[in-house]
């Protein structure tokens, strides 16, 4: 049976609404984005824009939020299909606030200090602070609300002890009648001629000023029965009576009274209003609450006769259910391990709940080693929300930590194996998802490194070396162990992401470079160099850099060619007269007549003779024959 | 048959006034003794003491124990027993046959009392020498009373029910529901020392509750009537142990029609006992509030489910089942439930059970904000809530419990009274004991008749659940 829920209708007009849903949203952008963020500052401009239009017809404006509904000046409005407002109402309860109250001359920073003020106390924890401690600062223009709990106080009544003056706001109920009040035009006039009143009998002017201010109907709403606080009709004959009673007094007993003591005339108020009613329970609500236990049994068995039963109509249902008869518990009904993995990863991004990782960490794992389909769709869920600012009862979710354990635990490739990235997802959102695409695979798999292939081959060298300034601009290459995964595949598709591991990770992933490079074995001339030399040494990191910083069109950068043509010389020059490293230098020298250069045309004519006048030294035949053929090659 | 005369408001004030005082106790266990929520507990305290006072036009409360019930004006207050053992066990450890407060008692005076009581060496000094704990306290408005018949000045109003109650059957009553309310009592402590545990942020131990599921379990299997029965005294109680309680009774009965496997039901039960562990850290107001929820509120209330998930997994060597229940026993399969998670809700058997037995208890449960509702209310209820039960379980549990669950008084179609004993097949038709003939004279004791109205001529059936003022008010009758 659908349950039936009373709803307010919404009296406000669509000018308050909009309104407190750009007070909403400025707080909220506020919360979110930086303080020189454009939408904070488009938010503050609606709000400000919004009050001083409304200011044109009113000197005030009261927002108060509470249960599911807004106060607004001019009436109710049900806030709680409002998640922008509900926010709102949180965030203001958790400052210990029910609502604000914005005076006309307002002003962008009063504003702007107050909800940084209030966003910096938010705790839903109790705090120690009282309201005046906390919103001790005073902002122009601008009111707090204190959130009070009517329980606390109302139909609590006053005796001759509370005659004093309060300083605790009113709550949403009391201002709202103060409103309804004041907008009558009788007792309107009642407070015109008892403010006229009071003026008329005192000269002194700084006392005319605090009588000007007090909220005269204010102070009496206040203070008035919790019984009578429902009953605005009441409340209005009451407050008239004691307007009347007041106005009606002696001119000289008034000011009296009013003079004898500082916030006089409040104080008059109060004994006012206690004459008016001496016999006010002091009963609390909290105890009328609890005795209702009571009233709920003997209501029970009023109920009971109401409940009009169709035992038929029940019975019917029942024989409609799917038959149960032969059904027992069996052990894939009491395990879904889904069930379990949802949990755990939801407690997993929870704030605050890092301490829990130790003990999750491991039940995750058990479930993910035997991950079935439906494991992997629960999974999915959590990695497609990595990156948003997912809030659960205002607080964020750190969804990144799933990533965090899939990677500590060496889970990457689920990522894959889940659907959470596909080549087709990756090679879309390029360079996006490129990284943990890179970390999901395991390079030294043929089949993996058949993806990868596929991948680069999708991609195209045209987007990789575009994307290359966006890629090192994350660091993710600086990664060594990434690197490594990269270095050790065999596949020529790692190559184009050589050139930026070694921008990263310099002189450290040389060897590494090499074996990958050698793995590889590429026709170009280039590489060369590569096979020919067992000693990482001799080969220098900016020709590997070059080496692998091929251009779109597949050619190397020019001054490779230079690069090359120095270390050979260089190897030429160092190596040995032995007969092995004899070998080494004929090869050396063959390979240089690939790459002519001066230096290198230089070394080999050196080399052609008989005797070295410089070195005083004699080369091989073997040597001397190389360099022949090779500077013959260069013409 | 024994009539009691006594305005119900009477128990009531008693029973209310036994609940804010387990309230208290367990509270002081929790808190010092200036904090707020125990200062606001024992101020309720004493005015639910001034109000009883008042109405009842006396100057004290007494609280006796006999057989380890607690007794208020010649009858024993089975209800308010259920939920009370942290105050029944160490009174009766002192010796005491029970305990009066004082019309005036102020509040100093009852922290006085509550740590002597919560002083364990007191059992073994006994109640004269807690006396004069009290009395060098200066507290003079609590005394300890004396046990029935030990020849000291003692309450006559303690023992059995004498005058106005019928001492064969009050007796054959009290000794007939014992053994299932000690078991109740028991695993009402211990859920109460595992809040005040987690509470205190502590981890309790899950052994000890694996211990107390096997004991209920084992009770179950050889008097099922009679622990059921014990389910169904209508209490309530501030931190919902005795919900969790009979929600663990009704899983277990339910899950040992579809299981002979006592380790698959001993992973229901606890599953079921530790549902709203996750209650002890919601505000206490929350949970225990009367009135009607704020969405904040309802929020806070709705992460119950969240912080149970988490306080077993603290523990750490919990059955992942026990965590899947107190995380999932609010979550439906269209996702209308909650907590709303980022992944669909795919309930596996103990939760959909469990969540079955919540829900029905939560509806036939009285609350101090509502009546309880009878079985048949409840299951129309429960079928119109579309796609939030698993369909078969649901017949399965409604064949089990029955439409009138064993213990109902209800009304057959020759005109006679009976009292509930088993289900059968034809919901209509279950196993009776016959309590008054068709024309409306009542059985003795020794004229009971058991029925087996599925036996019986077509005709005879079950008419209508009668409505009862509750086991407390119940006429005593034989089980």
């Amino acid at each position: 049976m659908p349950l039936q829920v009373q709803t307010l209708q919404d009296t406000a007009n669509p000018q308050d609404i909009a309104l407190l849903k750009n007070w909403a949203t400025f707080t909220k952008a506020l919360a979110v984005y930086p303080e020189s963020n454009v939408r904070v500052a488009r938010g503050m401009q609606a709000f400000i824009e919004g009050l001083e239009k409304r200011f044109e017809t009113q000197e005030n404006l009261t927002f108060i939020v509470y249960s599911d509904l807004a106060v607004l000046p001019s009436g109710v409005f049900d806030i709680s299909q409002e998640m922008s407002i509900t926010w709102l109402k949180t965030t203001l309860n958790s400052g210990q606030l029910s609502g604000v109250r914005f005076y006309r001359g307002i002003e962008k920073d009063s504003v702007h200090a107050f909800t940084k003020h209030l966003l910096q106390h938010i705790s839903k924890k109790p705090c120690a602070q009282g309201h005046d401690e906390r919103w001790s600062e005073s902002y122009t223009g601008l009111q707090p609300l204190e959130r009070v709990f009517e329980d606390s106080y109302l139909g609590l009544g006053f005796s001759p002890e509370t005659l004093t003056v309060s300083s605790r706001p009113q709550t949403a109920q009391e201002l709202l009648l103060v409103e309804l009040l004041e907008s009558k035009t009788e007792i309107s006039k009642k407070l015109d001629d008892l403010r006229q009143k009071l003026t008329d009998g005192n000269s002194d002017e700084s006392i005319n000023e605090e009588h000007k201010d007090v909220d005269i109907i204010g102070r009496i709403v206040h203070l008035l029965p919790a019984d009578s606080i429902n009953d605005s009709e009441r409340v209005a004959e009451l407050t008239s009576a004691i307007l009347d009673r007041v106005t009606q007094m002696d001119n000289t007993a008034i000011q009296s009274e009013s003079l004898s003591e500082e916030n006089s005339l409040n104080r008059l108020m109060i004994r006012m209003c206690y004459k008016f009613f001496p016999r006010v329970s002091t009963t609390s609500n909290a105890t009328a609450i609890r005795l209702d236990v009571a009233e709920a049994h003997q209501k029970r068995y009023e109920l009971d006769e109401a409940i009009v039963e169709n035992l038929q109509g029940l019975l019917g249902q029942i024989k409609e259910l799917p038959d149960s008869q032969g059904y027992y518990l069996s052990d894939d009904e009491v395990f879904h391990p889904q069930e379990l993995l949802g949990i755990y990863l939801y407690i997993l991004v929870r704030p605050e709940k890092e301490q829990l990782t130790e003990q999750l960490h491991p039940r995750i794992c058990e479930i993910l080693e035997t991950a079935g389909e439906d494991v992997h769709a629960v999974l999915r869920c959590y990695l497609s929300l990595m990156g948003q600012a997912k809030e659960d009862g205002g607080e964020l979710l750190h969804y990144e930590r799933v990533l965090s354990l899939l990677r500590k635990h060496e889970f990457m490739q689920l990522l894959r194996t889940c659907d959470f990235l596909s080549v087709t997802d990756v090679a879309e959102q390029f360079p996006d998802q490129f990284f943990l695409y890179l970390d999901s695979l395991n390079l030294q798999e043929e089949e993996d490194q058949a993806q990868f292939t596929q991948l680069v081959d999708r991609l195209g060298p045209d987007r990789i070396i575009a994307a290359r300034d966006a890629l090192l601009k994350t660091g993710s290459f600086g990664d060594h162990m990434r690197a490594e995964r990269l270095l050790a595949s065999s596949s020529v598709a790692s190559l184009p992401f050589v050139h930026l591991i070694i921008h990263e990770l310099g002189d450290s992933t040389k060897t590494a470079v090499i074996e990958y490079l050698r793995r590889v074995n590429l026709e170009d001339k280039e590489m060369a160099l590569i096979p020919a030399h067992n000693n990482p040494d001799e080969i220098s990191m900016c020709y590997l850099s070059m080496l692998s910083a091929r251009k779109t069109d597949g050619s190397f950068p020019k001054d490779l060619k230079y690069e090359i043509a120095k270390l050979l010389c260089r190897i030429i020059r160092r190596t040995g007269a032995s007969a092995k490293d004899m070998h080494r230098r004929v090869y050396a020298i063959a390979l240089l007549s690939k790459f002519q250069t001066h230096q290198a045309k230089a070394l080999l004519t050196q080399l052609t003779k008989f005797k070295n006048v410089m070195t005083l030294s004699r080369e091989p035949k073997p040597v001397r024959n190389a360099a022949k053929a090779a500077l013959k090659r260069y013409k | 048959m024994c009539e009691i005369h006594r305005e119900p408001l009477n128990i009531l004030g008693v029973t209310g006034f036994v609940d804010e005082l387990v309230v208290t106790i367990v509270n002081m266990r929790i808190y010092w003794h200036e904090h707020p929520r125990v200062k606001s507990s024992i101020d309720n305290l004493l005015k639910r003491l001034k109000a009883y006072c008042k109405s009842e036009n006396r100057t004290e409360l007494q609280l006796g124990i006999a057989d380890g019930c607690l007794i208020h004006d010649k009858r024993a207050l089975y209800g308010a027993t259920l939920s009370a053992p942290r105050i029944i066990k160490p009174l009766e450890k002192m010796g005491a046959g029970g305990v009066t407060f004082g019309q005036d008692l102020t509040y100093d005076s009852f922290v006085e009392f509550a740590k002597v009581l919560n002083d364990k060496t007191f059992e073994s000094k006994g109640y004269t020498e807690a006396n004069r704990q009290l009395d060098w306290a200066g507290c003079k408005k609590i005394r300890f009373l004396p046990p029935y018949g030990s020849g000291e000045i003692g309450p006559d109003w303690i023992g059995e029910d004498k005058g106005g109650a019928d001492d064969d059957s009050a007796s054959f009553k009290r000794k007939s529901i014992r053994v299932p309310m000690e078991i109740y009592q028991s695993v009402i402590d211990l859920l109460q020392g595992m809040t005040i545990d987690v509470c205190r942020g502590d981890h309790f131990s899950i052994d000890q509750a694996k211990g107390q599921i096997e004991i209920l379990l084992e009770s179950l299997e050889a008097d099922t009537k009679s622990m059921m029965s014990v389910a169904r005294y209508e209490q309530y109680d501030a931190f919902t142990f005795g919900h969790s309680v009979r929600v663990c009774f009704l899983a277990l009965n339910f899950a040992k029609t579809l299981t002979d496997s006592p380790a698959l039901l001993n992973r229901v039960g606890l599953a079921a006992l530790l549902h709203d562990i996750g209650k002890a850290r919601v505000p206490f107001e929350i949970v225990h509030s009367r009135t009607r929820l704020s969405p904040e509120e309802l929020r806070e209330i709705e992460l119950h489910t969240t912080h149970g998930g988490e306080i077993l997994l603290e523990i750490g060597s919990v059955d992942p089942m026990t965590t899947a229940v107190a995380f999932g026993h609010h979550r439906t399969e269209d996702d209308l439930g909650y907590p709303r998670t980022p992944h669909p809700a795919a309930l596996s058997a103990i939760p959909r059970i469990v969540k079955i037995c919540d829900v029905f208890e939560a509806l036939t449960a009285v609350r101090p904000y509502k009546p309880g509702m009878n079985a048949v209310r409840a299951f129309q209820i429960m079928l119109s809530m579309n796609n939030h039960f698993d369909a078969k379980l649901l017949k399965r549990f409604i064949k089990t419990t029955g439409i009138y669950p064993v213990g109902t008084l209800v009304k057959l179609s020759s005109g006679a009274t009976a009292r509930v004993q088993s289900q059968n097949e034809d919901l209509q038709k279950p196993i009776v004991c016959l309590e008054s003939t068709p024309e409306g004279h009542p059985l003795h004791k020794e004229d009971l008749e058991e029925l087996d109205l599925s036996r019986q001529d077509d005709e005879l059936c079950v008419l209508t659940g009668m409505p009862e003022m509750g086991p407390d008010y119940a006429p005593i009758s034989a089980p």
